[in-house]
């Protein structure tokens, strides 16, 4: 297992640099001038302008500039967002946490509304449940995110008062009021998650019922909760993580809808800002950042996935 | 914005049945209830942008800063938006913008997408290696960051936005053309038509792509569904099409701050990108059953 | 306390505010008059204000947007002030005497800071040099026409001029005049964070990019206009997040923008106003950029602009059609030149094909893809295809446009939310004159030059006036300027909340406001 963890930690090299390859030379095609956005805009003075430029070093080769982006990232140095002079660490520092509380809760609501749904769906194959998991399967698809959350705001923020609309608490500061402002982000977020779970899990649950082992339980008299929890739906959940482990850049790609709907300050939003302001120091951060996000999931997932299976770690 | 890719079909699975029958797929699809209405909606849907322009109650470009946000009523039977122009016939004309920029990038997959793969499939060795590894690292970032990145450099405008999109789904395309051809390499038929002189060219594209087809196919609508929704997240996020031209996503976009007094303005375009995904997605559910002889069990 | 100049310019607010917060409206309109009739203000009020903007620094000398200022107002005093018009008025300073060569202040008797620091001529001295000197200053540029600076006697500071300068008053009224504690200057104190001045209220606690909470200074100059024992400034960038959590009660006063009035007015604990402010919606163009260069053109979309409708649909009833660059009761305005381009499109139509364009033309309308102005945009776009110029609208990332406006001449005409200067001459020769960052074709006439001259060298401020008026009615005459709307500064305000309004120079202002005492 340990060579196995290691070999495995050893391929991360090699992708994060292309990474960083792919992410520097994409932001430095990037047009327009951060030097006027840092000057003040539209009351900009030409002096303030040009001091800019030069204190930006817009002015160096681009070679010079990759090596002194990969030699700083490397040591967490991602440079100074040039709209706003803050350090990109210290941006994301202050953005990740919003965003992973957003995917953590999100999935948590995928696993929440899959799970049943599925295993009552694969018990009755046809029947009721079965057409609603197929809905939900589809819905979660089909419905337009950003939408469904604009739904969500009118009728439970809006008009029932419920829930706040907008913005985010950190965990530290209240967790109820935390957990009360991630509420909706987090159940959009996990429909649109829960409709590939659902799908899968009905699948390999559906596959595992009718193996003989399951038959050989029932007719040795095990309940049917023993029967469909403890064995059925554990063997079933091999794949399911693995499902998981592949939505994770699905979920932080889906993220910049719902931050942007519901204002939350993570980094989708922080991505879509430095879009529209060509903030190419953040943007590369984010990025960068949402690879290495992507990059240490997958390898969890396959972490998992070794320690459930052992075939794995051989090949 | 999820991604229907793990749940496509096993290669395996359609290759063994494409090779058998397909002739009657279409006939098969109509006899669902759920393929005849999805496809009479589709075919509604694109009868209505074509002849939409023709058919606008309405300049869907006349402003009329008088009549702002008025209610649905007999003028206007969808209301009027923040400029005062009427929401049906914007939402008739939107329709086009949204599926032409579907196709776009679905065919920007597939041009990006098949060649690679059949390439790979049927060369093998070190190119496929390096195909696969690239298709990989583009799979590995979240599609919509990738389509933003791209946005962000050829700027905001609905065709740099859908390039972006369907470079960022070539992959999956390349997948399936890859398997496909894979699996048919070594078959008889396939050393048959080299063995009798037909030029390998021909080979590949007469005989093995063809088997590719009804895997592609319900890609294609998976694909079609995925990225009606895709666009439209850019489009409302400002990065897609650009006024004062509007897609469906770009017109709820420009009215969420008028949600509470004017909920029509984000009711009308939404229902119908759902419907619309919808019906894409119930069509590849419906092909996919067929092709593979019935709901996956 | 209010002037009649100050009511005229508030009669075409009555349409923005609601009938149901009228009389609210009218006694925070008046502060220290109407007001305290229908409630008296707590003396341990607090008052929580949502503003859209982060500081970029609290250390009035180094921070870089405008956007700062109300951050800032209430930790620091300024030497001078501004009055409800505009005008200048004595703030730490009692008096000022400016001459073509110097400018000297006398400050009032026993000021202090936050820290106890006294606050004399050496301090303001101190913060002078430090202006001018510290390499990281965003202020030098105000003070480039100061050559050096004295103390004379305690309460006496004489700054001496390099060059006749009639704006430095007003500049000193604001960021450049903002005094800081030398003590904590000089013991390297961390002002981004900790700031320390001789504002109304003094520093309990700052969250960058999140709140900032002020408690009471009890030795401020003016304490009778402070009524609220604390004040916290909270930031909510998000238009839509701010107005609820003013409906939510969580925060009292917020700055809205237009398209929110309508949504805004359905809440009865609101009150929804409009003030002016020297701001002014204009498209600005490029006059050296075909076909633009022709007055005739210029003035033709002068006439093809339908201000009402924009007023009506775009600003939702609020703010105050823009005729010229300084809005009505502002001491540059020119009331003659109200209403001198009608919206007439048959005259614009004829005005296009003297200039030669019968068929009219069709140009790139490039824009900042802000919501609002791409809308504006929008709207603007349409009335110009009602007389046969067609547009292609383009929006752009704002320093991209601004680039291609101010350095690559390749944006003819854009629109343009100026947001006004302390001084009318900054205004005056940024948009018009021969080196105006905001006039990018340079282009200008003599006798426009010459107005210039005299409205930014010229003695009192009837004297400048006069010159102001002058300069305006050169500028509409050949339309260099197609001005829009003086949108003003539109606030939604709790109606808990008494004497809350925004000053002409379109900052928050919490001098004279105060929340009723609770029943």
């Amino acid at each position: 297992m340990l060579t196995f963890t290691i070999r495995r930690l050893l391929t991360l090299v090699p992708q994060l640099l292309v990474a960083a390859l792919v992410v520097f030379v994409l932001t430095s095609l990037l047009p327009g001038d951060a030097a006027i956005a840092r000057a003040g805009g539209e009351s900009a003075t030409p002096e303030l302008i040009a001091q800019y430029r030069a204190q930006l070093g817009l002015d160096k080769p681009l070679v010079e500039r990759f090596i002194d982006f990969v030699v700083h990232a490397a040591t967490g140095d991602l440079g100074i967002s040039f709209s706003t002079s803050e350090p990109v660490s210290d941006i994301l520092l202050r953005k990740v946490p919003v965003t992973l509380s957003l995917v953590l809760l999100g999935f948590i609501f995928a696993i929440l509304i899959a799970l049943p749904l599925a295993t009552i769906a694969a018990l009755h194959p046809r029947g009721i449940a079965d057409r609603i998991s197929l809905a939900v399967a589809t819905s979660g698809i089909a419905i337009p995110n950003f939408w469904f959350a604009i739904l969500l705001v009118l009728l439970f923020s809006l008009t029932l008062r419920w829930l706040p609309a907008t913005s985010y608490v950190p965990f530290s500061t209240d967790p109820l009021q935390w957990f009360l402002h991630l509420l909706l982000p987090a159940i959009t977020l996990g429909h649109a998650l829960a409709a590939e779970l659902t799908r899968q899990l009905r699948a390999s649950l559906g596959d595992h019922l009718r193996r003989d082992y399951v038959r050989t339980m029932r007719s040795a008299g095990l309940s049917e909760i023993s029967v469909v929890g403890k064995h059925a739906l554990r063997s079933a959940l091999g794949p399911a993580v693995t499902t998981l482990g592949l939505q994770v850049p699905i979920a932080i790609g889906t993220c910049v809808v719902i931050e942007a709907v519901f204002d939350l300050p993570g980094i989708g939003s922080q991505m879509v800002q430095a879009v529209f302001s060509r903030d190419i120091q953040v943007l590369q951060g984010v990025i960068l950042f949402t690879v290495l996000l992507v990059v240490v999931a997958s390898f969890l997932t396959d972490l998992a996935y070794a320690l459930i299976n052992p075939k794995v770690r051989v090949q | 914005m999820t991604a229907p890719a793990a749940s496509a079909p096993s290669t395996t699975q359609i290759a063994q049945v494409s090779g058998r029958r397909h002739r009657g797929l279409v006939r098969r699809v109509l006899d669902r209830p759920a393929g005849v209405v999805s496809i009479a909606y589709l075919v509604l849907l694109i009868v209505v942008s074509l002849i939409g322009p023709f058919i606008t109650p309405f300049d869907p470009n006349q402003n009329d800063l008088r009549g702002v946000l008025r209610p649905p009523g007999l003028d206007h039977w969808l209301g009027t938006d923040d400029l005062g122009r009427d929401v049906l016939s914007r939402l008739l004309v939107a329709g086009r913008v949204s599926l032409l920029a579907t196709a776009q990038a679905v065919l920007t997959g597939l041009a990006f997408g098949v060649l690679p793969g059949v390439l790979a499939g049927y060369i093998g060795g070190w190119f496929d290696t390096i195909v696969t590894r690239v298709a990989d690292v583009l799979l590995s970032f979240p599609s919509l960051f990738l389509a933003l990145a791209i946005v962000a450099i050829l700027g905001p405008g609905l065709g740099n936005a859908m390039l972006a999109v369907g470079i960022a789904y070539a992959p999956r395309f390349l997948r399936i053309v890859r398997g496909q051809i894979l699996f048919v390499r070594n078959e008889t038929f396939v050393e048959a038509a080299i063995s009798t002189g037909i030029p390998r060219r021909r080979v590949v594209w007469a005989h093995m792509l063809p088997n590719a087809w009804p895997a592609l196919i319900i890609q294609i609508s998976f694909m079609l569904g995925l990225t009606l929704i895709i666009e439209s997240s850019l489009s409302y996020l400002g990065l897609g099409v650009q006024p004062p031209n509007a897609s469906w996503g770009s017109m709820i976009g420009g009215s969420k701050a008028f949600i509470e007094i004017a909920p029509w303005l984000v009711l009308a375009p939404g229902l119908v990108i759902f419907f619309t995904s919808l019906a894409f997605n119930t069509l590849g559910d419906v092909l996919r059953d067929e092709v593979t002889g019935g709901r996956e069990r | 306390m209010m002037s009649t100049e100050k009511w005229r310019v508030l009669r075409r607010l009555a349409a923005a505010v609601t009938v149901g917060a009228l009389a609210v409206a009218l006694a925070a309109c008046a502060p220290g008059g109407g007001g305290e009739a229908t409630a008296a203000p707590d003396p341990d009020g607090s008052l929580t204000f949502g503003y859209f903007e982060p500081a970029t620094s609290l250390d009035p000398q180094q921070g870089t947007s405008s956007q700062d200022i109300p951050w800032l107002l209430p930790v620091y005093a300024s030497l001078l002030s501004y009055a409800a018009d505009g005008s200048v008025a004595p703030g730490l300073a009692e008096s000022w005497e400016l001459s073509d060569d110097s400018l000297t202040l006398t400050l009032r008797e026993g000021l202090t800071f936050h820290d106890g620091t006294a606050l004399d001529a050496d301090a303001v001295v101190a913060n002078m040099d430090r202006a001018m000197t510290l390499e990281t200053s965003t202020v030098k540029g105000d003070l480039s026409s100061v050559a050096s600076v004295e103390a004379s006697d305690d309460l006496t500071v004489v700054l001496s001029l390099s060059a006749p300068d009639a704006a430095l008053p007003a500049k000193l009224a604001d960021r450049a005049g903002m005094m800081i504690s030398p003590a904590a200057f000089d013991d390297g104190t961390n002002l981004a964070i900790d700031p320390i001045g001789a504002g109304p209220w003094q520093l309990v606690e700052y969250s960058p990019g999140d709140h900032l909470t002020v408690e009471r200074f009890d030795h401020y100059y003016d304490p009778e206009s402070v009524l609220l024992s604390s004040l916290t400034i909270r930031l909510i960038e998000d238009d839509d997040t701010r107005l609820s959590a003013v409906r939510a009660g969580e925060v009292d006063v917020a700055q809205i923008s237009a398209a929110q009035v309508q949504l805004a007015g359905t809440d009865p604990s609101l009150e929804v106003r409009t003030d002016p402010a020297l701001a002014v919606d204009h498209l600005g163009m490029n006059i050296s950029i075909a076909p633009f260069d022709d007055p005739l053109v210029r003035e033709a979309i002068n006439y093809a602009i339908d201000r009402e409708a924009l007023y009506e649909g775009i600003y939702r009833g609020t703010g105050t059609i823009a005729w010229q660059p300084f809005p009505p009761g502002y001491f540059g305005n020119d009331p003659s030149l109200e209403n001198m381009y009608p919206y007439d499109p048959d005259k614009a139509r004829e005005l296009l094909a003297e200039a030669g364009y019968p068929d009219g033309f069709s140009f790139d309308f490039k824009t900042n893809n802000q919501p609002f102005r791409v809308q504006a945009t929008e709207a603007i776009a349409g009335m110009l295809a009602d007389v046969g110029i067609t547009t292609n609208i383009i929006p752009m990332e704002g320093p991209a446009l601004l680039d291609e406006f101010y350095y690559q001449n390749s944006v003819p005409i854009y629109f343009t939310p100026w947001g006004g200067r302390a001084d009318p001459s900054q205004t005056l020769d940024n948009l018009f004159g021969p080196d105006g960052l905001n006039n990018p074709s340079k282009v200008t006439a003599p006798d426009l030059t010459s107005a210039l001259d005299d409205a930014r060298d010229g003695g009192d401020q009837d004297a400048r006036g006069e010159a102001i008026r002058h300069a305006s009615d050169l500028i509409m005459k050949d339309s260099r300027m197609i001005p829009l709307m003086f949108p003003g500064v539109t606030t939604v305000v709790r109606d808990n909340v008494i004497g809350y309004s925004t000053g002409l120079t379109g900052k928050a202002n919490f001098l004279n406001v105060g929340v009723a005492a609770t029943s």
